[in-house]
């Protein structure tokens, strides 16, 4: 059985899997290059990407989402299973997620990524994705299963996961007026694919990442819920930061944005950046605070 | 200065799982204790973030063992991660040394 993990690209590898379980049961470790959280695959479960100029489709990207997931509904309904769209890009039966998405925007070019549920070993899942420290954070936390599922669970037996991807090609085909035509990677293509798969996607180095192991971690409450910030400084400026909390945002990338602007920034021009990011005055407000904190103790 | 409880975690460079486990431990005290508690976590061979308390700091000289938890310059737990537990009680103390200043 081929099985891997897939970590978001702003994820913290070593809070999100279990890795020394998964080196042990020899699943693979990857992180890719879009956003979003960690998740588990194995043969029973599959992942589409559509490549496109971003100019062919008028959508914002979030009708993006809702318009991408609806070949996903419509493969449910032929099974019987009543899934929707929910949140700002999941596929849900009942409170549950079957299908998960992603975007990247690169220059003109966009990705629209998802990943499907089939047949899924659950319990696998859960536990590759369970980092055993926080076994013991006695939160009332929900166990995986409890929070996803796949479409054999729904349907109640296995299923062939070749005519699912059939059936959700066809009423993406539908939906958008086109017809695909199967094809294979150039020779070019190839060459560059197994290069990248060398020298970036097989490193430790890019998959796991350096978790931030020095720094200083301060919170504080805000209206919108508490948040966290860890700051890896040296010298006056922020080698590293890490910013999470229970916070409902509209926009679900800003806080990984935000990490990325202060990475490199001097402490006192952090403040400005985080007041220049797409976030309420409270949160902003929360967060200058916090820097200021860090920055008296450094 | 800040006025907040100060958590001190010494740690391998790279961590090793039980310094993970003390990461994610002290982690989750900042979280239930917003406003009250930071963290600063300190690497072996790594430079400072802050200056670290006199009794980690004696620490680090006598070359000690990690990972090493302290509380407001107070020793928690060596060689092992801590219990959510241990942290709290440590936290708890100190806020009230704290408050009867």
């Amino acid at each position: 059985m081929r099985r891997a993990v897939f970590v978001g690209v702003y994820q913290d590898t070593w809070s999100e899997v279990d890795v020394d379980y998964c080196r042990q049961h020899g699943i693979k470790i990857v992180r890719r290059l879009n956003g979003g959280g960690a998740v588990y695959h194995d043969l029973g479960s599959f992942c589409t990407s559509a490549f496109f100029p971003r100019t062919v489709f008028p959508h914002s990207d979030e009708e993006l989402y809702r318009l991408f997931a609806e070949p996903v509904i419509r493969t449910c309904a032929d099974y019987g299973v009543a899934a929707r769209f929910a949140g700002r890009n999941d596929v849900l039966v009942g409170q549950r997620k079957i299908h998960g998405a992603a975007q990247i925007a690169w220059y003109s070019a966009f990705v629209q990524s998802g990943t499907f549920l089939v047949n899924m070993d659950l319990a696998a899942m859960e536990r590759a994705l369970t980092p055993p420290a926080l076994k013991f954070a006695d939160k009332p936390a929900r166990s995986i299963q409890e929070r996803v599922t796949s479409l054999a669970r729904e349907v109640g037996r296995e299923l062939d996961v070749a005519e699912v991807q059939a059936r959700l090609v066809d009423h993406l085909a539908q939906l958008l007026g086109i017809e695909f035509a199967p094809d294979e990677l150039t020779a070019q293509e190839r060459a560059l694919a197994d290069e990248l798969l060398a020298v970036k996607y097989s490193s430790d180095e890019w998959n796991l990442g350096a978790r931030q192991s020095a720094g200083v971690t301060v919170s504080t409450r805000t209206p919108g819920g508490m948040v966290l910030l860890s700051a890896d400084v040296d010298g006056g400026a922020i080698r590293a930061a890490r910013i999470r909390g229970d916070l409902l945002l509209s926009d679900g990338t800003a806080l990984e944005r935000l990490e990325r602007d202060l990475a490199g920034c001097r402490l006192t021009d952090a403040p400005a950046v985080v007041r220049a990011a797409p976030l309420p005055a409270d949160l902003q407000e929360a967060l200058v605070a916090l820097l200021a904190e860090v920055a008296d103790n450094a | 200065m800040s006025e907040k409880i100060k958590l001190e975690a010494y740690i391998a460079q790279p961590p090793t799982s039980k310094c993970r486990e003390v990461l994610a431990v002290m982690e989750e005290i900042v979280r239930r204790y917003p406003d009250q508690v930071r963290l600063v976590v300190f690497a072996r061979g790594m430079p400072w973030p802050e200056e670290p308390s006199p009794a980690l700091k004696y620490a680090f000289h006598k070359g000690s063992t990690v990972p090493m938890c302290y509380a407001d310059g107070r020793f928690i737990v060596g060689g092992r991660p801590p219990t959510l537990d241990e942290v709290e009680r440590a936290v708890e103390a100190a806020l009230r040394t704290k408050g009867s200043n």
